[in-house]
Formats: structure tokens, C-alpha cells, sequence
């Protein structure tokens, strides 16, 4: 599958495929098959399918996070900038700082809000106490929180609300300042203004901060997507300009699955 | 009309409110049925409750007694006179705090690292396995074969002699297990969330095990400790073996020393002096729940979280 970018591609995969380790006694699991994309700078790419269809394994493959979780043998190329993100000279934990991840469950660090913004930070070796307050209200307000909680940075972040939480996730994520942020079904637990707030920050930020986003809802993907990709049982479908994916599919079972018809 | 269409309802009804009476019946008579055994079982764990309370009560109330009437400031401050009949246990005092000192010095990083290296650096198996039964097994010895085993291999195989640091390594192996289970129950807690959140915030294996995992097991980890230092207070067999019975103030850990409760052993059984053992007994006994109430404490705020 081939795909013409016209911007200068931050991340290129080629040929990407998948298999799981197989678990004492089962199966091994193909979860990605030849999976090729360009994503370009400053734009949002909203990964839809249904579940088990390898989108967040793919997610997880961009900064290495899969490493940590289990084992697969990973076949095909990632490039971030034109670097091969799996050649022995790119340190993972660096990498991890360019390519930042939210979660799809809210979750803080048993600190305060301050200190889970900073915590990334810090790992990175920045000290200057300036930089530090910059970037924690820098990425709050990036992420629409910071005028709710502004006036009380020090409280522990476990004390604030599943929508509040996320939000403070990606602004956690920002605080890395990083090139490309990856987002797995962070709206999947909130309510629909938390998920309003959080799009609105996505669009924000794209020109900074290239965005992908796995999503299960495919009016998000619809919203606030440049392009689209559609993954099905471990295959790329389709991917093109996010309008042409929902008015005009190349694929028939891309079409399907927009309209409801299966996942 | 209305009647035609409404009689042969109402019959239903009487027919349906008949058969409901008499499963009511049934039904209030099995409630009776689980009510009185309700109660029954209700006043056995209340009897029960209490007895446990009663037992505790009734411990602390006789030591009390017995010891209150030469419980004073001076009891603690004074050094033992003619062998402890008279004066006071302050030397005996800082040696249990000495021996507590040296074996959670030792205890604590190992129990840490034993429950870090099992749940974050191997996969469940067979070391896993044996290192697990080895730390029950050894949880399951008798405190007196401890105090055989220090005696031989510190005592006399190392040539420390009858000391502090004898007993408190003696005591360390005791209360390893303890530390190291409850140490790996809490590091197990941690939800794996946490642990890749770490990671995608470019944390590498060790910091997110210092400053992810271990601050959030702290709690778990704590009371453990707490747990250790309430037996290593109380413990007698081990200590007289390892520690000997010198009364006098240890001028270094490689003095021999008297732990309270060696000390209390010591009076009771020589008849040296009753009424000074039971208050040394009273103030041990004081110590150990003080201890287990910050222990307590500690497992209520790890239980809001």
C-alpha cells in the first residue's frame, strides 16, 4: 500500500508486521500484517477499526512502548525523521521523550499535579526552576486544564475527576515536549465534555505537535481527523484524507465499517 | 360489561393472591428459620470478638498491675542496681533499640531487593517458586533454632562472640521472610499501568522502580517493617543465645547485651526480682502495641488511597 505524502513526513513505516510471542502452550498472534503509512508534520491521523484490528499494537510499536509490555517479533522499518527508531544506536528512553503516549485509562501518579507534569521532565535533566513553571503551565493550558486547577497545582492529581486525569495525561505527555504524540482511546472513559475539551487541545496543538490518535469512535475520528486510517484483523485498509475515507472509501468493508454496518 | 370482563380477573387474582399466602407462609416461616440462626451466629462472633479483646485486655491489665507500682520516670532513666532488683533498665533499653537497629539495617534492603528482583526482574517459575517456599519455610522455624543457628555461625564459627551484631544478624535472618513477603505483596499491588506510564515518560527500568513502584508500595513496605520491628522487640530465645545476658550499658555492637525481654526472662525465672520483671514486662508489652498501632495506622491511610 502506498501512499503519496505531500508535506515532509515526520514517521514513515514500511512493511510493519507483528507477531506476538506465543503465551506457555498457545499460539503465536499476527497482530500486525505489512503495515505501511507516512504521517505527515502538524497533522492529526485518527487510526480507526475495530477492536483486536492491531491498532494499538501499532500505537505502541511507534515509541517502543511494546518492548516494555511483552514480547513479538517485529519484521519492517519505523522511521521517525528519516531514523530507523530500532537501530541499536536510538536509545529507546529518548525516544520515548519524541514520541510521547497517552493511555486510554486516566491515571496519575500518586503526586501532585506539579510533580506529575514534571515528572518527564525532570528524568530529562531539566532543573531550572523557571523552565519547570513554564512548562507546567505552558502544557496545562495546552490541554485546557489549567484554569481548573491553577490555583491548586500541589493537590495530589489522584484527587481530580476521569476527565480532568486524562487531561492532565496529555499534558504530562506535552511537558516532553515532543515531536509526535500518540493517543490510544484517551476519550474512551470520559463524558462528552471532557472528550470536547480534549479535541479541541488536539487541534491546538497539531502545528506543534504531530498527533496520531486511535480512536473507537468513529465520529471523533471524523471530527478532528487530516487523515484517516482504517485498520481490519491486523491489515491496513485504507488510508487517506479523513473527508475521502468518510464520504468516499476506496474499500467496500471500509465503508461498512463507517456506517455501522459491522465492529 | 365491566363485570363480565372484570370477573373473571378477579377470580385469577383470588386464585394468585392463594398461592402467594401460602408461599408467604413458607417463606416468613424460612425467614424465621435464617433469623434465629442469624442471631445465633451473630452472638457466636460476638462472644468470640470478645474474647479476643478480653484475652488482650486482660494481658495488658495484669501487667499493668503488677507493674504499675514501680513504673516511673526513673525506671527508664536508671541503670539496674544488684541485679536488677533495684534501679532501673535504661542500658537494657538502648540495647534492644541497638539490636531492633542493626537487624532492620540489614533486613529491610534485603527483604527490598529479594521482593524487587522476584516481581520486576524474573518471570514466574521455578527460582521464583523455590526462593518463595524457601522464604515461608524459613518464616516457619521456631525462633529458638534461630538463636541455635546465630550461635553457631556468628557466635562461635564467625568469633563475634556473644554481641549486639550477633544477635542483630541472628534476628535479621528471622525476620527477612516477613519483611520480603509483605515487601512483594505491596510491589505486586502497584497496578502494571503505573509501570508503563513510567516508561512512556522515558523512564528507564530502574527509575521507575525507585521513583513509581517503591513510593507507591511504600506504605505496604512500611507496615512490614513495623511488623519485623514488633517481633524483633519481643524476641527472647534468639537474642539470649546470640546476645548473652550482660546488664551493663554495650559500649560497641560487638558487646554482649541484654534485650528487655531476655531481661524479664531473666528476673522472672531467677526470682531475682518478680515485681521489676512484670515492669519491664508491662513496658515491653507497652512498646510492642505502640509499634503495632503505627502499623495500624499506616495500613488504614494505605486502605483510603
Amino acid at each position: 500500500m502506498t501512499d503519496n505524502a505531500p508535506m515532509m513526513p515526520i514517521l514513515r513505516v514500511e512493511g510493519v508486521s507483528f507477531v506476538y510471542d506465543s503465551p506457555i502452550g498457545g499460539k503465536s498472534v499476527q497482530a500486525l500484517n505489512d503495515i505501511s503509512l507516512v504521517v505527515e508534520t502538524g497533522t492529526i491521523l485518527t487510526v480507526i477499526g475495530p477492536s483486536r484490528s492491531g491498532k494499538s499494537t501499532f500505537l505502541r510499536l511507534l515509541n517502543r512502548l511494546q518492548e516494555v509490555s511483552g514480547g513479538g517479533h517485529l519484521t519492517g522499518t519505523i522511521l521517525l525523521e528519516g531514523r530507523d527508531i530500532y537501530d541499536d544506536s536510538y536509545d529507546a528512553y529518548q525516544l520515548r521523550r519524541e514520541v510521547a503516549f497517552t493511555f486510554d485509562k486516566p491515571q496519575a501518579l500518586d503526586l501532585s499535579i506539579r510533580e506529575n507534569i514534571l515528572f518527564g521532565p525532570r528524568l530529562a535533566g531539566i532543573t531550572r526552576r523557571d523552565e519547570l513553571d513554564g512548562l507546567v503551565e505552558e502544557t496545562l493550558q495546552a490541554a485546557f486544564l489549567w484554569d481548573e486547577v491553577k490555583d491548586r497545582l500541589d493537590l495530589n492529581a489522584n484527587r481530580l475527576s476521569g476527565g480532568q486525569k486524562q487531561r492532565l495525561s496529555i499534558a504530562r505527555s506535552l511537558a516532553l515536549r515532543p515531536k509526535l504524540l500518540l493517543l490510544d482511546e484517551p476519550c474512551s472513559a470520559l463524558d462528552p465534555v471532557s472528550t470536547a475539551a480534549i479535541e479541541q487541545a488536539l487541534i491546538k496543538i497539531k502545528h506543534r505537535t504531530t498527533v496520531i490518535l486511535v480512536t473507537n469512535n468513529t465520529k471523533q475520528a471524523a471530527r478532528i481527523g487530516d487523515r484517516t486510517a482504517f485498520f481490519l484483523m491486523s491489515d491496513l485498509v485504507e488510508i487517506g484524507p479523513t473527508r475521502v475515507i468518510f464520504t468516499n472509501p476506496n474499500d467496500q468493508r471500509t465503508d461498512d465499517y463507517i456506517a455501522g454496518r459491522f465492529g | 360489561m365491566i363485570d363480565s370482563a372484570t370477573r373473571p380477573d378477579s377470580v385469577q387474582r383470588v386464585s394468585a393472591t392463594a398461592t402467594v399466602s401460602t408461599t408467604a407462609a413458607e417463606a416468613s416461616s424460612a425467614a424465621r428459620y435464617n433469623a434465629r440462626y442469624n442471631r445465633l451466629g451473630m452472638s457466636i462472633a460476638r462472644l468470640t470478638s470478645f474474647f479476643v479483646t478480653a484475652i488482650l485486655v486482660s494481658i495488658v491489665g495484669y501487667l499493668a498491675v503488677r507493674g504499675l507500682p514501680r513504673f516511673s520516670p526513673g525506671f527508664f532513666i536508671d541503670s539496674p542496681i544488684n541485679l536488677g532488683r533495684e534501679g532501673g533498665i535504661f542500658p537494657i533499653l538502648v540495647s534492644t533499640a541497638l539490636l531492633a537497629l542493626v537487624s532492620l539495617v540489614i533486613a529491610v534492603p534485603l527483604g527490598i531487593a529479594t521482593a524487587v528482583y522476584l516481581t520486576e526482574y524474573t518471570r514466574e517459575g521455578h527460582l521464583t517458586l523455590v526462593i518463595r517456599f524457601g522464604a515461608e519455610c524459613l518464616a516457619g522455624i521456631p525462633s529458638i533454632i534461630f538463636g541455635l543457628f546465630g550461635f553457631m555461625l556468628f557466635v562461635v564459627s564467625l568469633g563475634m562472640g556473644w554481641s549486639i551484631m550477633s544477635g542483630g544478624l541472628t534476628l535479621a535472618c528471622m525476620v527477612l521472610p516477613t519483611i520480603f513477603r509483605t515487601s512483594e505483596e505491596a510491589i505486586k499491588a502497584v497496578p502494571d499501568g503505573l509501570r508503563r506510564l513510567g516508561y512512556s515518560l522515558g523512564a528507564t527500568k530502574s527509575q521507575v522502580i525507585t521513583r513509581i513502584i517503591l513510593p507507591q508500595a511504600k506504605n505496604g513496605i512500611l507496615t512490614g517493617i513495623i511488623l519485623a520491628l514488633g517481633r524483633v522487640i519481643g524476641e527472647t530465645a534468639c537474642v539470649i543465645f546470640t546476645t548473652g545476658i550482660s546488664m551493663e550499658m554495650p559500649k560497641s555492637l560487638f558487646d554482649s547485651a541484654r534485650s528487655m525481654s531476655v531481661h524479664f526472662y531473666l528476673l522472672a525465672r531467677e526470682g531475682t526480682s518478680i515485681e521489676m520483671a512484670y515492669t519491664t514486662a508491662f513496658a515491653l508489652v507497652l512498646l510492642i502495641l505502640l509499634v503495632n498501632s503505627g502499623a495500624n495506622l499506616l495500613m488504614q491511610s494505605a486502605g483510603r488511597r
